[in-house]
């Protein structure tokens, strides 16, 4: 059965090299708002709860990137980002979308979680996700394995 | 010839071909031997399409195949093919000094493998595009920019042209071809027109290395001759801006 | 004198005429003279299309689907050579860095099989673009899952990114501060528009830098 996932807590979010935004000096310094759109055939985004690993945030992030990499082809260069549950509905709310973050856990990552409702090509909303919302963004050879 | 701050060549060519073929072993052992020296090798064939509507059939004529080696900018390009050998230089163009001598060290390393072997002709080609601002509705001429352009009386507005001269030159027992088209402009608010220069021998041409590269050099100066003499000042303006 | 040129420049025209022929087929003849002019424009057809500088798509000479490696060096030669044909309007090292850029950013280690590489289209678009914005700092590059080109500035909280698309669309976005207040808007427009839309918001915040973007 889907859990709705807290407010206080976060999602992890795997990213592709491609769509890490850098500065002038190729620094990772964010995602790109095309981070957040559905490629053809998908129905939702995913993520991974990262309290469900731990309450502790580097270490449930650790666990979180751990298990996203049992399930998907991370490279070392692509990059993870994490955003607040609570505020990810709340920036939703302002462009009148509802999400809805459930953890519907599999196998090797128990704590995958599906952001359900967000619009397609929605470029303004995705922009605010990325430029308020998933502010914290790491390059995956950064992120240590779990202890 | 004057130094353009921005000269408007896209390409710049030397050629040499050869009156036989040669066999596909001897162009896999150049490409080979110069391997090492591109970051890119790539398959080339050079052919012609010629339409037979009677027999409702299309042929397909293969003219010189080999490989195309590229530096990893794509910027320098050697062709070593079956039936000729064709340094290519893209912009932005280094100048003749370096471009020359890169051609002629190629030459000389092609001869060590291969032997002599008797040469057609020898050609120069500069390929130029000349891109015209034509931004707040102003009118534009092609007159204004390139001496070498069509001209009909009763054609007021024109959006798209291409040409073709040739002929004799009067110095070295060379031949000029000039084409000249408008091309789609890469920059907004543009309008581009190509000058592609060739100036060759293909009659008699020389076959010892001294006198191959001595007449390369004066090619040169004809064709410079022919760009001064192509191009108005209100164009140089645009080559020093 | 010659005649006024009469040519698209920018925008949907722009898009409409090219690429298309360079020559126009006249009315069908059945002259000898017909027939000679056809096979002159069949000429020069031919020699318009054998630029040595032109890379052949390595697909169409092996007749079977393209490695991952050769569609990637196939996307970044074309990058290359349509950034030598305008390198004369770039600064040197304005051109070295886009490359480095893009060789970072096609590079066959960080790849994933299901990604769409670099679209020429888009990078004609991004090209135009540049050269028509003229921005001093350099932008960050990104690439979307359709293989549209994404340039991104960053200054602070303030935020442009803009996704070029084929015939010169630039679909953009920003976030940044006017009057202590944050402004947000999003769009999709001509690369030839771009300026007069991104002027309100006083885009020297994110192009203006000590280095040279274009000369």
């Amino acid at each position: 059965m889907p859990t709705k996932l807290p407010a206080e807590d976060h999602v992890v979010r795997y990213v592709r090299k491609r769509l890490l935004r850098r500065d002038s000096d190729d620094n990772v310094i964010g995602v790109l708002p095309d981070a957040f759109n559905m490629r053809e055939g998908e129905k939702y985004l995913s993520s991974t709860w990262l309290e469900h690993f731990s309450q502790e945030y580097e270490k449930g992030l650790s666990a979180a990137a751990a298990a996203i990499s049992r399930q998907l082809d991370v490279k070392p260069r692509d990059g993870f980002t994490v955003g607040n549950v609570g505020k990810i509905v709340e920036t939703c709310e302002k462009f009148e979308v509802r999400v809805r973050l459930l953890n519907e856990g599999k196998p090797e990552n128990t704590g995958y979680s599906a952001i359900r409702g967000v619009p397609r090509d929605h470029i303004e909303l995705f922009e605010m996700l990325a430029a308020d919302v998933f502010i914290d963004t790491r390059v995956a050879a950064a992120i240590p394995a779990p202890a | 010839m004057p130094q353009y701050k921005r000269p408007p060549i896209t390409e710049a060519v030397i050629e040499i071909r050869f009156e036989q073929p040669f066999p596909r072993p001897e162009v896999d052992k150049l490409q080979q031997r110069f391997r090492s020296e591109y970051a890119f090798s790539e398959d080339f064939i050079a052919y012609e399409i010629s339409v037979n509507p009677a027999a409702r059939r299309a042929d397909f004529e293969e003219q010189s195949s080999g490989y195309k080696l590229s530096s990893a900018d794509r910027a320098d390009v050697l062709l070593v093919t079956s039936a000729h050998v064709t340094c290519s230089r893209l912009a932005p163009y280094v100048g003749w000094d370096r471009f020359r001598a890169r051609a002629e060290d190629h030459w000389r390393t092609w001869k060590r493998v291969t032997g002599y072997r008797k040469i057609s002709r020898i050609g120069v080609r500069f390929i130029n595009r000349i891109d015209i601002p034509v931004a707040g509705g102003e009118e534009v001429k092609i007159s204004d920019y390139l001496r070498v352009h069509p001209e009909a009386p009763a054609v007021k507005r024109m959006v798209s042209y291409a040409m073709q001269m040739s002929g004799p030159l009067e110095e070295d027992d060379c031949r000029f071809v000039i084409n000249s088209s408008l091309v789609p402009p890469p920059l907004v608010d543009h309008a581009s027109v190509i000058l592609d220069i060739d100036v060759s021998r293909a009659g008699d041409p020389p076959q010892k290395d001294d006198e191959i590269w001595a007449l390369i050099d004066r090619i040169r100066v004809h064709k410079n001759h022919i760009f001064e003499e192509s191009v108005t000042d209100k164009a140089r303006e645009l080559f020093n801006a | 004198m010659s005649a006024v040129l009469a040519v698209p420049t920018r925008g949907a025209e722009f898009a409409r005429a090219f690429p298309g022929p360079v020559l126009s087929p006249p009315s069908e003849g059945a002259s000898d003279d017909a027939k000679r002019i056809r096979d002159c424009l069949a000429e020069i057809k031919n020699w318009a299309s054998r630029r040595l500088g032109s890379a052949i798509d390595p697909r169409v000479l092996k007749r079977q689907p393209a490695s991952t490696t050769e569609r990637l060096h196939a996307a970044l030669a074309s990058a290359k050579v349509m950034t030598s044909e305008v390198v004369m309007h770039l600064d040197r090292e304005w051109r070295d860095r886009l490359f480095a850029q893009l060789d970072d950013l096609l590079a066959v280690e960080d790849w994933h099989e299901d990604d769409e590489p670099l679209l020429d289209e888009s990078f004609r678009t991004f090209l135009r673009l540049i050269l028509y914005q003229k921005p001093k700092r350099r932008p960050g590059l990104g690439l979307s899952h359709r293989g549209h080109l994404i340039a991104a500035w960053t200054a602070g909280a303030d935020r442009l990114t803009l996704e070029c698309a084929s015939d010169d669309t630039v679909r953009w976005v920003l976030s940044c501060e006017i009057n202590g207040e944050r402004e947000r808007a999003a769009g999709e427009t001509h690369v030839a528009r771009l300026p007069q839309i991104l002027q309100p918001y006083r885009p020297d915040r994110w192009f203006a830098d000590a280095d040279q973007a274009a000369g």
